[in-house]
């Protein structure tokens, strides 16, 4: 087992390896014997396991009298029209999967077309080049690019 | 006599029943609040997200479909509303610690144990937001890594793997104050 499995079989099972399924418990308790760092990252888990439990119990008062706030707003006003429209898309379903997916296919989608695009801009084989053509790229530009226009003699 | 489920009261409300529109806000109302407060850091903005969520759930209704438990659906429009409110605004850590409602037995100990859930709440707060989700989805509401997965819309080793960067995040950001803490007292 190594120090990543153990590591997701954490989340999966808890701090306790005990209770761990037997398999999965013998090999974490071997790890555990040989390895230094796994040891600390039991240690890590089982230290942070009681403040997220004891963050889960937090202000349950605080979160009641706004609730009741809502609740209470929401039974004095008058109701929108309910809207009976089938709709296209899923709206909740795709905003969340467009809002909270990851963003790593979006950064390869745009690497891959940075790099298409460098292939095509510096690869005369992707785009086809008539010989005519081909002798007015091979001439020499920079003549024709920095070369100074005539001044006309008014200009003086 | 039983409680109607939540999909029970869904085909009332989406018939124009007031009343069991009522009900299921009295059912949702704090966790969406619970749970906003804790994603956006701002109480009055998770009033207006609980609320503007609730009254989503009313206009959809009609067009609601039972393909997954209504508590997903609603979790979804939440957390939607919680992204838009953050990208809008910063996150206002100091409102969220709130108090315990287990009473503590002295003041000092109840001082320590707020700023190590403010210390706690700023982690989870810096964590990126699909990390965050998954963290308050699984240890603040107490759903299952399954549950989870299904309201972020992937597999349950999806978030596992979230979950496993977000606590490697966190260990490290609260060791790290807890070592600036005792740095303070010496």
């Amino acid at each position: 087992m190594t120090r990543e499995e153990f590591e997701h079989l954490l989340i999966r099972h808890g701090t306790d390896v005990a209770l761990w399924p037997p398999a999965s418990r013998i090999a974490a308790e071997a790890l555990l014997a040989t390895d230094v760092a796994a040891r600390g990252l039991l240690a890590g888990e089982i230290a942070l396991e009681p403040r997220l439990a004891g963050a889960a119990r937090l202000a349950s008062e605080a979160d009641m009298r706004p609730a009741r706030r809502v609740t209470l707003a929401l039974a004095n006003a008058p109701l929108p029209r309910q809207s009976r429209r089938h709709p296209v898309l899923w709206l909740p379903d795709w905003l969340i999967a467009l809002d909270l997916r990851p963003a790593w296919p979006s950064i390869a989608a745009l690497a891959g077309m940075a790099l298409l695009g460098f292939m095509v801009g510096s690869s005369d084989t992707l785009v086809s080049i008539g010989p005519a053509a081909r002798a007015g790229v091979t001439t020499d530009v920079s003549a024709v690019v920095f070369e100074p226009g005539p001044i006309g003699e008014g200009v003086l | 006599m039983r409680e109607p489920s939540d999909e029970e009261l869904m085909s009332a409300i989406a018939a124009g029943d007031e009343a069991a529109f009522r009900a299921l806000c009295q059912r949702y109302a704090v966790r969406a609040v619970a749970f906003a407060r804790r994603f956006v850091g701002n109480g009055s903005d998770a009033e207006d997200i609980a609320q503007e969520a609730l009254l989503r759930v009313w206009r959809a209704a009609p067009r609601w479909r039972p393909d997954a438990a209504f508590g997903t659906w609603f979790y979804r429009i939440v957390i939607n509303l919680c992204l838009n409110v953050r990208r809008r605004l910063p996150f206002f850590g100091l409102d969220v610690a709130g108090e315990r409602a287990d009473p503590a037995p002295d003041a000092l100990a109840v001082m320590e144990r707020q700023e190590e859930d403010r210390a706690l709440l700023a982690a989870v707060a810096a964590l990126p937001e699909r990390q965050r989700v998954a963290i308050l989805l699984t240890y603040w509401e107490g759903f299952s890594n399954a549950h989870a997965a299904e309201i972020l819309g992937t597999s349950v080793s999806g978030v596992e793997t979230l979950l496993v960067r977000a606590r490697r995040s966190l260990r490290l950001s609260l060791g790290a104050a807890q070592k600036e803490g005792q740095g303070d007292d010496t």
